[in-house]
């Protein structure tokens, strides 16, 4: 894809400067950052990814591992920071705002501060004097600035994942049909001539929705507890807009091997990663361990009950690249005009009256 | 359930009691609730895998369908007195999924009453956490992971709401307890104590990390775990307090948390399951003795830590107590029990929880109940709080009530009355809780008028129905763009009904299509009966449809032009506008009046059936030819080959009859003269016999209407047909009117070839000619061999030559001895109108007749006649516009020459694409008299059992718009 599309150019014939780490889109303070557009070119074929998920789910981890960072390397490597020991001790959140990073293959990956999370919750509480005139509670004001977030990720992004690292959470899909409902519209086609050609393309703007479940356990692999958390799923989200269905799933590509053809009768985008650590137990265990017990049995690997991390986040990866690139705008954006527009987006979105009207109803 | 009415016969119902709730979110890791009741009791109070199974099985056994309640489990402890109250919601996995499941049997497919559900759903919850905090010393929340989930804030407030909004209520049904006042005033034991309890840490990484950091730093004192566990406290007591749940007085808060006391636990323990518990077991077992190195190594499954016995071999497959609190033990801190132990003690001591903080901190109260005043209690609260959700166990639970209270006798009266306030305020309740509700409702409602206004932008005053639906769609499309969440779909419909009634109050336009498919000009009104005048001063309007389209049409006989109205009935367009012409022009000439339906019984038998009795002498060759081929093309085009082969063919056999038929008709002409309208009946005997035949044969072939017409064909006869004769209709049955007309304007000899039709108005120049068509007189010699193709045999070689001189041909006939003196000459001619009233002969199919004044016209009319007539053709005039004028066929002219020729005229017209069916007049068949000039009428428009079909629009479709070749032959006899 970051073939040049003429020879004129000669600036075009180099290739892209690979990022090493994530720069700022929208800092801690919700401001837009325009630095970001030095990474960005003029090609039109770019993939959007964003994420969204609670405090501590493994957003940031798991965007690292999809924009290249192998988990076996240094977590200090990751393009996106993981949340460090610390922070964890503290029960605090590591990104804060939106984390920007673009691969070489011309993918953006969007990661995000946790929505509705409680130490940003605290942070805010103990930062009082920040606090925007219009919101009466901070708790308010963390709810829309998820909100926003959320909002701005559905207008902005071809595919969100949703990371959870428990199983349903119905407060976040709540948080979703609400992110959904507040979201921007998209811009119509052509003011002038749109009651002609709006029976086309007239339609809202909805990305791909994959729900992500990290550090799931074993038994989360068995067809039957899938074939429950899907039709869950299928149930909480059957009214949505969003394209919940069919891109990612699990069923298609045999990926785990006891599902059989047509178990899985619904194709809710869901899929599973299992613990890391346990990948990581598995290989200590094998160079530390494997050698003193000596043992036939030791040296078959353990019953894990699912593909393991490193095949299941391929898998990931390669579905995840492959979605279908829909249109965001009914115009072909190249990477910074989708800047632009993105910057436009988030000044609506922190704007909206729609968002102004939904903080009012909290309070 | 039964806990309660278990209770009073119970040993232990005189003990002091604390209660304790536990409440929050699990996972799929089942019943995790239960089994930490489990790990504080030590026992197995709850069946940790089964019990799930059962509850949703029981449940949908008992009452077909789930309870709506929120299901609360009860277990008491009698050693360490404390009792456990369990409240399970959609935020634990598994009831989530018979929540799911319940929604997916139910089917309800709106948007709206989805949300409804879920909405029930959370407010059941609300009402469970009520009776929760109104009945527990201590609730412990869980969580499966270390975070504060910040949606309880919102939780607890609008529970807090709806507590004080209930207290009065509640105080109510506290009076005649065995409870302390201050219970009855506060309707509490006393201000609960919230704990947390958050879900396994993967301590893993956490001590991972640690590990060398804690070997380089010993000096820290705390435990990362402990670190943690304070640091959620803090943001804990923050956010609570923020939002005022907490408050200085915890006599006034839904619940309180101590100020020196741990209250937030982070559970440790690795998750088991069975699966991977009996996969180690069985490494172990194979594993030499290697115990030691496995239970201290890095191996996740330290199974035989509950029997403290490293390095044997459990006897017996993993307790069900698998997910107990286990690695807790090793650790120097604190265990569960502990932890909530320290907090039950203060209940069980009396000594109270001194929450409140500040300067004037407010004594709070604590009571600790029996059992059985517990039970008391809960009963009533059950009762006030939870009756909502059981309507259909009410009686049940209001008998239970009498019996432990003894003064129940006003109980019911007020059950019913109180689980009405309680209903009210929980509805209060969603207003608070469903904040997604109502924006959406919001939002749609401002979408509405945009959307409004988008149907009425650019709407002409009247409009049809099409202009109505699309402008509704382009709405719709507005709306949808600014309308989101539950509520849109309500609006949506409000806005279809909005505009439907704004379209219907006196925006709509009258939908009629006239019989050219054009609409009514009129807005919605109402078509005046007969015998009814317009009024257009009536609402709705009175008045015939019109749409102001204006054609100039021709009469019968040609004669005269008249301007007519788009026609929107069948009657005003192939028999009103004709009649009123009569008058005027041609109702002097000599008609064929074709059958019609008569309202009289024995006039009413057509014709057709009458002669079925009468001997008739049908030729063998007649009757072959109506059954042989099945596709009407096929017959048509065949019925020509026979007539004029057979015309040929048979002379010895034919001749009588047709002498004997033919002296009968010049009887009957001489006796009636001229003006006289004659019975066609009598002249075309064996042709009403073929139109007996041919319906019934297409029948034959398949129809499901032959049942119809056995049974109820007599009936049937008494009833008009709707709309035209067509092959498809049942024999017998007739139109009011007659679409078609068939009228003789003089005898032959008034048609001169040279000068072609004269005092015929608007003919176009040069096209008012009838093609010369020589027709054998019976006797002449035929052509002896009999396999002769078409092409070969007289008169159908005509077809190939166009650009041949009709004398070479003839020319070419005379070497085949025909002599001239042996056939007659006939003229037939096709005319076609166009709506401008201007008209022109075709002398092939789409030729436009272009004859050199004074010449006559001379090409021979036999390709005409042996093909397919298109019914619609580009006219060679101009149009107001560039658009092509469509002429219609509208008359066809045949002069019978002074011999003895048989002449049948048989039309049939395909007035569209395949559904349509091949119109015929009312009499298919007639055999023209000889020495006349006769001309056809076809209908203006087609129409069969309501079913108009309009003519085509783009000239691509004329093709299946035709008359079908055979409309005139010679007659066989």
């Amino acid at each position: 894809s970051s073939l040049p599309e003429s020879i004129g150019g000669s600036a075009r014939l180099t290739p892209p400067e690979k990022m090493r780490f994530s720069t700022k889109l929208i800092d801690d303070h919700m401001n837009w950052c325009d630095s970001t557009i030095e990474y960005l070119q003029e090609h039109t074929d770019f993939l959007v990814v964003g994420v969204l998920g609670l405090q501590g789910a493994g957003k940031s981890t798991i965007m690292s591992l999809l924009a290249g960072n192998s988990f076996e390397g240094d977590q200090r490597q990751y393009v996106f920071k993981p949340q460090s020991h610390e922070i964890r001790e503290r029960g605090g959140y590591q990104t804060s705002g939106v984390d920007f990073y673009i691969t070489q293959e011309r993918i953006i990956f969007l990661d995000t501060q946790p929505v509705l999370s409680s130490s940003i919750l605290d942070h805010i509480i103990n930062n009082e004097r920040k606090l925007p005139q219009e919101y009466m509670l901070p708790h308010i004001y963390m709810e829309m600035q998820s909100l926003q977030l959320a909002a701005f990720l559905l207008t902005v992004c071809h595919l969100i994942l949703i990371v959870q690292d428990w199983f349903i959470d119905l407060n976040l899909i709540r948080f979703l049909q609400a992110a959904e409902m507040v979201k921007p519209c998209s811009p119509l086609p052509n003011i002038d001539g749109s009651s002609s050609a709006g029976t086309s393309n007239g339609s809202e703007y909805y990305p791909h929705i994959v729900f992500l479940h990290n550090k799931a356990t074993q038994e989360d692999f068995s067809p039957e507890n899938l074939q429950d958390l899907l039709c869950s799923l299928d149930s909480l989200l059957k009214h949505s807009n969003l394209k919940y269905k069919g891109s990612v799933t699990f069923k298609r590509h045999g990926i785990v091997p006891g599902i059989q053809h047509g178990f899985l009768d619904s194709e809710v985008n869901l899929f599973l990663l299992p613990h890391m650590d346990t990948e990581q137990d598995e290989c200590s265990s094998k160079s530390g361990h494997g050698n003193t017990s000596g043992q036939t049995f030791s040296l078959l690997p353990g019953y894990k009950g699912s593909p393991g991390f490193n095949f299941l986040l391929n898998k990931l990866r390669g579905l995840v690249f492959s979605i279908p690139r829909t249109q965001l705008t009914h115009a072909t954006l190249t990477e910074k005009n989708w800047f632009h527009y993105s910057a436009r987006i988030w000044d609506s979105v922190k704007k909206s009256p729609a968002m102004a009207e939904y903080a009012r109803l909290l309070a | 359930d039964e806990f309660l009415e278990q209770v009073p016969s119970s040993p232990h119902s005189s003990h002091e009691i604390c209660v304790i709730g536990i409440c929050g979110k699990t996972t799929r890791r089942q019943s995790e609730k239960f089994s930490l009741v489990n790990e504080l009791t030590d026992r197995q109070a709850f069946p940790v895998y089964s019990g799930l199974a059962k509850r949703s099985s029981k449940a949908r056994s008992d009452s077909g369908q789930p309870p709506l309640e929120p299901p609360i489990a009860a277990y008491y402890n009698a050693e360490d007195r404390v009792l456990f109250l369990v409240l399970s919601s959609a935020a634990d996995h598994e009831y989530l999924q018979d929540v799911c499941k319940e929604l997916g049997e139910l089917e309800r497919t709106s948007h709206a009453a989805a949300h409804a559900f879920w909405r029930a759903k959370r407010r059941s919850h609300c009402l469970g956490l009520l009776f929760l905090f109104s009945l527990c010393h201590l609730v412990l929340l869980t969580h499966p992971t270390c975070t504060l989930d910040v949606s309880y804030d919102h939780l607890f407030r609008a529970v807090d709401l709806l507590r004080q909004k209930a207290q009065p209520l509640l105080r109510t049904q506290m009076e005649k307890t065995p409870v302390g006042s201050e219970w009855q005033l506060h309707c509490r034991p006393c201000p609960p104590r919230l704990l947390f309890i958050f879900g396994p840490v993967e301590l893993g990484a956490l001590t991972r990390g640690h590990e060398n950091l804690d070997v380089n730093d010993k000096p820290r004192r705390n435990s990362p775990r402990r670190r943690l566990q304070h640091a959620l406290e803090d943001q804990i007591y923050r956010i609570f307090r923020k939002s005022r749940l907490l408050t200085n007085q915890s006599i006034n808060c839904l619940f309180t948390v101590p100020a020196n006391q741990a209250f937030v636990y982070i559970l440790t323990k690795q998750s088991q399951d069975p699966t991977s518990t009996l996969v180690a077991q069985l490494q172990k077992n194979c594993t030499i003795k290697d115990s030691e190195s496995s239970t201290t190594g890095p191996c996740r499954f330290r199974l035989s830590r509950a029997s403290g016995q490293p390095g044997l071999v459990p006897p017996a497959p993993a307790p069900q107590l698998s997910c107990s609190f286990d690695a807790m033990a090793a650790t120097s801190e604190a265990s569960l029990h502990d932890f909530v132990w320290q907090h039950a003690h203060l209940v069980l001591t009396r000594r109270g929880f001194e929450d409140s903080v500040g300067r004037n901190p407010q004594p709070s109260h604590l009571e600790v109940p029996t059992l059985l005043a517990w039970a008391t209690v809960a009963t009533r609260l059950r009762v006030a709080i939870l009756s909502d959700y059981h309507n259909q166990v009410d009686e049940t639970f209001a008998t239970a009530a009498k019996g432990h209270t003894g003064s129940a006798d006003d109980d019911e009266d007020n059950c019913e009355e109180l689980a009405q306030k309680m209903k009210d305020l929980a509805q209060c309740l969603e207003g608070f809780l469903d904040v997604d509700a109502k924006f959406s409702d919001s939002r749609c409602q401002k979408a509405l008028p945009l959307a409004h206004a988008a149907y009425q932008a650019n709407l002409p005053h009247h409009y049809t129905s099409s202009v109505h639906r699309s402008q509704l769609a382009h709405a719709a499309r507005v709306y949808r763009q600014q309308a989101r969440g539950p509520a849109s779909q309500f609006y949506l419909n409000k806005l279809h009904e909005d505009c439907m009634a704004f379209w219907t109050a006196g925006h709509q336009l009258c939908e009629e299509r006239s019989l050219t498919d054009q609409h009514c000009m009129h807005k919605y009104h109402i078509v005046p009966q007969p015998g009814e005048l317009p009024d257009p001063d009536c609402i709705p309007l009175v008045l015939p449809h019109c749409s102001r389209a204006r054609t100039t049409g021709t009469c019968n006989c040609g004669y005269r032009q008249a301007t007519r109205d788009d026609p929107f009935t069948l009657q005003a367009a192939n028999f009103d506008f004709y009649e009123m012409l009569e008058e005027k022009c041609c109702k002097n000439l000599e008609h064929f009046a074709f059958p019609v339906f008569q309202h009289s019984g024995d006039t009413g038998t057509p014709p057709a059936t009458s002669l079925v009795g009468r001997p008739h002498n049908l030729d063998s060759v007649v009757s072959e030819r109506v059954q042989g081929p099945p596709t009407q093309d096929g017959a048509a085009a065949l019925s020509l080959v026979f007539s004029l082969g057979q015309a040929t063919g048979s002379p010895m056999v034919s001749l009588e009859n047709i002498h004997g038929t033919g002296g009968d008709l010049s009887e009957a002409q001489g006796c009636g003269g001229q003006s006289e309208v004659f019975d066609g009946a009598a002249v075309v005997t064996d042709q009403s016999q073929v139109t007996e035949q041919r319906p019934s044969k297409i029948e034959g072939g398949g129809e499901v209407e032959n049942e119809n017409v056995s049974h109820d064909g007599a009936a049937s006869k008494m009833r008009p047909l709707q709309g035209m004769l067509h092959l498809g209709c049942r024999p017998g049955v007739l139109p009011t009117f007659s679409s078609w007309s068939l009228i003789r304007l003089g005898p032959a000899k008034t048609y001169i070839s040279t000068t072609g039709l004269v005092e015929q108005p608007g003919f176009l120049q040069g096209s008012h000619y009838l093609m010369p068509w020589d027709v054998p007189l019976p006797g002449a010699r035929r052509v002896d061999d009999a396999s002769l193709t078409e092409a070969d045999s007289w008169p159908v070689v005509q077809v190939n030559g166009t650009e041949r001189l009709d004398g070479d041909n003839w020319r070419g006939f005379s070497n085949r001895q025909w002599r001239r003196g042996e056939s007659s000459r006939a003229y037939v001619g096709f005319e076609y109108e166009d709506p401008r009233g201007r008209r022109f002969m075709s002398s092939a199919p789409d030729k436009v007749m272009k004859v050199a004044s004074g010449s006559g016209y001379r090409e021979f009319a036999g390709r005409a006649l042996a093909s397919d007539m298109p019914l619609y053709i580009v006219a060679p005039t101009q149009g107001r516009g560039s658009k092509p004028v469509h002429a219609q066929l509208m008359r066809m002219f045949v002069v019978v020459p002074d011999a003895p020729v048989h002449l049948l005229l048989s039309p049939q017209v395909q007035a569209g694409p395949p559904p349509c069916p091949t119109f015929v007049p009312e009499q298919p068949e007639v055999e023209l008299p000889r020495d006349g000039v006769w001309v056809l009428r076809f209908p203006y428009s087609y129409g069969s059992n309501g079913t108009v079909w309009p003519p085509p629009r783009e000239s691509q479709a004329f093709s299946s718009f035709k008359l079908l070749r055979g409309v005139l032959r010679v007659n066989s006899r």
